[in-house]
């Protein structure tokens, strides 16, 4: 397998179609870079696709800390019927803090949106009005109760750390539509960031240039090291910038067979294009007032955030192939993620003030621009939040990993559509579970790629993002 | 009746075949004995016989020695991720000596640096960690003397079979040493869901500590038998000859071994006295899991190894209640044992492929039915043969590699070996390669003449920490001379990485990396152009120069250059130097130079 491997996709194999010059060689060095190394057994990468594909690119709101379905879009007037109820016969409890009390419904109103009339909870009013976009999975299934490793699981397949995440694998399986732009961009809540920080957004094992690059969104300079030194005036950088271009050209042809070195040249070509390209996409003050309006950019509630969905429309219209846009961070007094073990309404009050309308002002603005066509949107939590209260007087809820909701839209996928469903008070899939190895074949398969064949070879196992398991969910599809 | 028999019959078939791939499997290349086939070439260095005869099957003959600039700056690298002097290059340069170059080996290898460069590719395998990683990713205050022994055992050449024994029991073997009990850090220098260990669902917990004890068994069965034993938990392997039941004696051996720090005997009066070297419980019976679930327990099992290793009883003859240390002995026992043809194997291609940047197997970690053949087995044999003739000294191993001609070559290009093997598979010449992270900072302090040259004890940590159950790290530039110690001090969290670290391929600390990728990425170019570091660098790197030079503007130049490259610079480089120095000052040209494509390539 290595042998035919290095054969098959040696250096010499890309120089010698890489057209003539050193910018050919670079240009097909860093587009392969991966298995530059040939001796190396990596998997295939799917520069192709393996499918047409229905979506070019990603979106994902990441809300952490485990937002209720119960509270947002699984409806259930049983659990209403059973309030105050103590549940038994359902084996071992599932919580984290382990102090199971009462059943407790609802605490917000649901009503029925749009002609696919879904029904959504008064907490959402601005998601609300995009009812016949969204196509609910209620039937999601995570492996776990605890925020990190569902988390990875959300994001990488496993519940381990130093696995890669799904942003990476699609950087590493169809690579960039803007080399000025990273391909996998995340974009934290600027109230912090989620625990474990930079983990979140691992490459794993795949190199390392398929990592997520967190923007700082609130900060001057959104990537690390972007600008010039303020004490290197421009006419300075650029003639340093000459003379280290002609020294390293000098040096590239002095040694035509290393395409690396061709490549570095390049590089710094596209460092001084991303100088210009990142302060351009993140730069909101030429988006008119309208759409400001429509994010409610002017709203001290959730200016951030709601930066931060403009954001990634601007990105997403430039080539990035994967923004995920986080709303919650880690813990803090008073909380900011959605971890509402105390008091689940005072909660998802605060924290869907700042979600609801960006989120509905996102969906709204790429349909509006046709970008619905080629771009799939995922809402995702890492679990759900259990239909018992946390203890006997409470009014929190404890995590919840054997039943939550989970939406898509866009790019491939029903719309104004519900797929599965929890049991009749929402403790346990009720029909046609998701586990997350499903839910991620199914983004993939959008995208054009067979979730079994994008494969990286580490450490004795040519790994997957859906590891063993994972079925496409074709009832989602459109 | 027809209906009926089927399924057995289909079964029977199954377990015929799966049998039969079994079989087959314990024939693999890497689980038979250790043979030694004198190379036909008879005569010279063994290495460069087995390589000229490989060569030759395929056309192509050895390139010739490389320059010794060249080579000195190679060697320096390799085995101290540091660049040669000014003062070191003129001295091996103008040697009369016939062991000239033997002579810089062995003063390298002397280098207290030395440790330092090859404990860190040894921590990239152990997935050696100072945070928790995962939720609450806390720091662990202790954990560096872990690092340190390793340095220490590079340093001491301690024997590998040692090493090894000490890593997995190092807490029990009599006599009990201080070196000893830190060794057994590698068992829990990985990441640890501390939140999952302290949840209220029992079947949670459960999950998180079989996914804990995977994580140990994987990093000892990859580190030091290059095989994937942990892909055994849930099912036989699908590859190579290890059956489910034997992961789980396995698991028996290690079961007592828990995530935590212990107190350990203090090397002197003023030192603190805990490291993180994890906890011992005397674990009950384990039980082999169906499918790997918690939930589905079967039959007790005994702690023991492989079968695969057919020279080696896998019974260590201890039941299930047996002391936990003794098990982790007998264990140690059984991979330093020296029929034991892996571990030696892996070692010597660990070694090989740091030297080489590919290893005689392509992947060091997977001596498994999936992972590569060996190009040069009768030298990996010979190699490994030799490693434990020689008391498993590491020294010595590097010895008849870099002493080689086949290390010596030159790294040049020619277009008929490159149409034959492009890959350098053969080893027609050395190839390049780009430095690593550490390296490429390191690098850059000791050419600016920055560089704390301090050795060991706790790591360095550029960032102030905020706690609210979790850790965050938030990073701030320092310049203080802590700060400005190698990048093995640093210390390795998960999070609150180094930007410039990171975009030079430096792996995430919780995966286990034989072997890091090699990107070429903008990313790169940015940290070197705008990083606060780099900066800074050029600018002590500069004034060095001109002091150094005392005034002499093209002294200065030359200072640079042989410093950061290793050479003088040419005319042409000279007179651009010239007129740039018209309108930038030398920090200006420091810069680019650190910058350059030959700063951060070894040829």
């Amino acid at each position: 397998m290595s042998d035919s491997l290095s054969s098959h996709w040696s250096r010499r194999h890309f120089l010698s179609n890489a057209g003539n010059g050193l910018g050919g060689i670079a240009l097909a060095w860093l587009m392969e870079r991966d298995r530059s190394c040939a001796a190396e057994k990596v998997g295939r990468a799917a520069r192709m696709p393996d499918f047409a594909p229905r979506a070019r690119r990603v979106v994902q709101v990441f809300c952490a800390g485990g937002v209720s379905h119960l509270e947002t879009f699984d409806y259930k007037p049983e659990l209403e019927r059973m309030h105050g109820k103590t549940l038994e016969g359902r084996g071992e409890n599932l919580g984290f803090f382990g102090q199971p009390g009462r059943l407790m419904k609802s605490v917000y109103e649901f009503r029925q949106h749009g002609q696919s009339g879904a029904w959504i909870s008064s907490l959402l009013p601005h998601l609300a009005g995009c009812a016949d976009d969204l196509c609910f999975i209620h039937s999601m299934f995570a492996k776990s109760n605890n925020h990190s490793p569902a988390a990875f699981q959300m994001n990488s397949g496993f519940t381990q750390n130093g696995f890669p995440c799904m942003g990476s694998w699609l950087s590493y399986g169809l690579g960039t539509e803007n080399e000025n732009l990273p391909a996998f961009v995340v974009l934290p809540d600027p109230r912090g960031l989620p625990a474990g920080g930079s983990i979140n957004w691992t490459s794993g094992f795949l190199p390392a240039n398929h990592q997520g690059v967190a923007f700082r969104t609130q900060a001057s300079e959104p990537v690390a090291d972007l600008r010039t030194p303020e004490n290197i005036p421009p006419a300075v950088r650029e003639a340093e910038m000459r003379m280290l271009a002609a020294m390293n050209r000098q040096f590239a042809e002095a040694h035509p067979d290393e395409g690396s070195f061709a490549a570095r040249l390049r590089t710094y070509e596209l460092a001084a294009k991303m100088q210009t390209s990142i302060p351009e996409a993140t730069d909101l003050e030429n988006e008119p007032e309208s759409i400001k309006r429509l994010y409610g950019l002017g709203d001290p509630a959730n200016q951030g955030f709601a930066k931060n969905c403009l954001m990634a429309r601007r990105l997403l219209e430039r080539g990035v192939r994967f923004v995920q846009i986080l709303n919650g961070g880690s813990f803090g007094s008073p909380r900011i993620n959605w971890d509402g073990h105390e008091n689940v309404k005072e909660n998802h009050d605060h924290q869907a003030a700042t979600m609801d309308q960006p989120v509905a002002a996102l969906i709204h603005d790429l349909k509006q621009r046709g970008m619905f066509e080629d771009t799939l949107f995922i809402w995702t939590t890492e679990f759900g939040r259990s239909p018992l209260t946390q203890g006997i007087d409470s009014i929190g809820r404890d995590h919840h990993p054997n039943v939550f909701t989970c939406f898509l839209a866009g790019a491939g996928v029903k719309p104004g559509f519900r797929y599965g469903s929890s049991d009749e008070i929402g403790y346990a899939v009720g029909a046609d579970k998701v586990t997350l190895p499903d839910f991620h074949a199914t983004i993939l398969h959008l995208l054009g790629l067979d979730h079994k064949k994008l494969t990286y070879y580490h450490n004795g196992i040519d790994r997957r993002l859906t590891n063993v398991e994972g079925e496409v969910v074709n009832g989602v599809l459109s | 009746m027809y209906f009926l028999k089927l399924p057995f019959l289909i079964g029977a078939y199954f377990v015929a075949l799966s049998c039969h791939a079994a079989e087959d499997s314990r024939k693999h290349w890497s689980l038979q004995p250790i043979r030694v086939i004198p190379s036909a070439e008879g005569s010279g260095n063994p290495v460069d016989a087995y390589v000229s005869t490989q060569l030759a099957k395929a056309g192509l003959e050895m390139s010739p020695e490389a320059d010794r600039a060249t080579l000195l700056r190679r060697l320096s690298f390799d085995l101290l991720g540091l660049p040669p002097t000014p003062e070191e290059l003129d001295a091996f340069v103008q040697s009369t000596s016939p062991r000239a170059y033997e002579e810089e080996v062995e003063r390298l290898l002397a280098s207290p640096h030395y440790g330092e460069r090859w404990a860190r590719h040894w921590l990239d395998v152990a997935r050696y960690t100072e945070s928790d990683g995962f939720e609450y990713d806390r720091l662990r205050d202790h954990a560096w003397h872990y690092r340190d022994y390793v340095i220490k055992s590079f340093n001491e050449d301690k024997p590998y079979d040692r090493f090894m024994k000490e890593q997995i029991a190092g807490d029990v073997w009599e006599p009990v040493t201080r070196e000893g009990i830190i060794a057994t850090s590698l068992l829990v220098c990985g990441p640890w869901d501390a939140a999952s260990s302290i949840q209220a669902n029992a079947t949670q917990r459960a999950i998180s500590r079989e996914d804990e004890l995977e994580d140990l068994i994987g990093v000892v069965g990859q580190t030091f038998l290059g095989l994937s034993i942990n892909c055994a938990r849930c099912h036989d392997h699908k590859f190579d000859p290890i059956a489910h039941a034997e992961y789980y004696r396995l698991k028996a051996v290690f079961a007592g071994v828990k995530h935590g720090e212990q107190p350990i005997p203090a090397s002197s009066e003023a030192e603190q006295t805990v490291s993180y070297v994890g906890t011992r419980v005397q674990p009950e019976p384990t039980r082999r899991l169906i499918r790997g679930e918690v939930t589905s327990p079967d039959e007790v099992v005994q702690p023991g190894a492989l079968a695969a290793i057919a020279e080696l009883s896998p019974d260590f003859g201890l039941a299930e209640n047996s002391p936990e240390g003794q098990r982790r002995l007998k264990f140690a026992d059984w991979i330093a044992d020296v029929r034991n043809p892996l571990s030696a194997r892996v070692m010597v291609n660990r070694v090989w492929h740091f030297h080489f940047g590919q290893g005689i197997v392509a992947t060091p970690n997977d001596f498994g039915v999936s992972g590569g053949r060996p190009t040069h087995p009768e030298l990996l044999d010979w190699l490994a043969a030799k490693f434990m003739e020689s008391g498993w000294s590491v020294k010595s191993l590097h010895r008849w590699i870099v002493n080689s001609a086949t290390y010596r070559q030159s790294s040049a290009s020619n277009a008929k070996a490159l149409a034959v093997d492009a890959d350098n598979q053969w080893l027609w010449r050395f190839a390049p390669h780009r430095l690593e992270a550490e390296a490429v900072r390191d690098a850059m302090l000791a050419v600016s003449g920055q560089l704390n040259p301090a050795v060991g004890g706790p790591s360095f940590r550029p960032f102030t920490i905020t706690e609210f159950n979790a850790a965050f790290y938030h990073l701030v530039e320092r310049e203080e001379p802590e700060f400005n110690r190698r990048t093995v001090y640093r210390i390795n969290v998960n999070s609150g990485k180094d930007p410039l670290l990171e975009a030079f391929d430096c792996p995430d600390p919780s995966v286990k990396t034989p072997r890091r990728s090699l990107t070429t990425t903008p990313l790169q170019a940015l940290e070197l152009m705008n990083n606060a570091f780099v900066q800074r660098q050029a600018g002590h790197f500069a004034a060095r120069c001109s002091k150094l030079a005392n005034g002499d503007a093209d002294e200065a130049v030359r200072q640079l250059y042989r410093r950061a490259l290793g050479r003088v610079p040419t005319e042409g480089e000279m007179n651009l130097a010239h007129s740039a120095l018209q309108e930038r000052d030398l920090a200006s040209l420091a810069w680019v130079l650190l910058n350059s494509t030959e700063f951060v390539y070894v040829r």
